[in-house]
């Protein structure tokens, strides 16, 4: 079963460059493009990582991620948030409610890749 | 130069040497209220922020240059630049944009919060300012693609 990470973004550019950059891995991206369709994905179909923006409409990144730790289901799921929005308070509140790693945004491959082999295993996908 | 302008070429070099591996070079600038209005043609990205500074940011990009960074980015080039994708891309650039100035003024003590970007595309959208203190505009060169764009910001800071 390959590695499912969940991408909760309103940017499907994010999407696609995330899908772009684990594409030579055994892995699943599902997508989410605001925090509420991120948490009933994310009891769906708990995946191994999420990757969680801050700016979105409908429910921002912060709220998602409290609702996220709140639940039994999801609690355990680690969160990586990347976000433009990179200032002091955002990473000091976004740590506080549990996530274990801030990128901001502008991000390169190498730092996705490098903060996501942290947290799952990038198997490469077989021949 | 005023920090809005500074911080604004810093964060137009940062997004386009990260995420598209491009140098972006300040060809002209101007500051003032007096010649605030700016008018694009294409496509353009706006990010709206508030807090103890208020205003907004808008990135106009032609349609062929708009293209090229997706395809830059993504590995194929949009039919047009009318497209979801394209729209999507210059957004998430004005987020970036936006999100890095915001970084830079919080540190100074001017914090804000960011709303999410808003994309407009058409032979001429003007910009003007409401109640703006500062108007900056940036016009930016990038040698590689033979393409420039401009990047116009109003704010006003709260005592």
């Amino acid at each position: 079963m390959p590695t499912k990470i969940l991408s909760i973004d309103d940017s499907r550019m994010v999407h696609m460059v995330i899908t772009k950059t684990l594409k030579p891995f055994d892995v699943e991206v599902l997508t989410a493009v605001n925090g509420q369709e991120g948490i009933e994905k994310a009891a769906q179909s708990v995946p191994n990582l999420i990757i969680l923006d801050a700016t979105m409409p409908v429910m921002n990144g912060i709220e998602c991620l409290e609702t996220l730790k709140k639940h039994e289901a999801t609690r355990a799921i680690p969160v990586i948030m990347l976000s433009a929005d990179s200032g002091k308070e955002n990473i000091d509140r976004a740590t506080q409610l549990g996530a274990l790693q801030f990128i901001p945004k502008p991000f390169t491959g190498d730092a996705l890749l490098e903060a996501v082999r942290k947290y799952v295993d990038l198997p490469a996908k077989a021949a | 130069m005023h920090f809005i302008c500074d911080f604004t070429q810093k964060a137009v070099a940062e997004v386009c040497s990260t995420m598209f591996t491009l140098k972006a070079t300040p060809v002209a600038s101007g500051e003032g209220l007096e010649n605030a209005r700016a008018e694009f043609s294409g496509i353009v990205g706006s990010v709206s922020f508030a807090g103890k500074i208020s205003g907004a940011v808008y990135i106009g990009l032609s349609d062929a240059l708009a293209c090229t960074l997706a395809e830059r980015l993504l590995g194929s080039r949009p039919a047009t630049a009318n497209s979801p994708e394209v729209a999507d891309l210059i957004g998430e650039i004005a987020n970036m944009v936006s999100g890095d100035m915001k970084r830079r003024t919080a540190e100074i003590g001017y914090n804000g919060l960011l709303a999410p970007p808003v994309v407009m595309h058409g032979p001429s959208i003007v910009v003007e300012p409401r109640e703006a203190h500062i108007a900056a505009y940036n016009q930016f060169r990038i040698p590689e693609l033979n393409e420039e764009f401009g990047v116009q910001v109003f704010a006003k800071l709260q005592a």
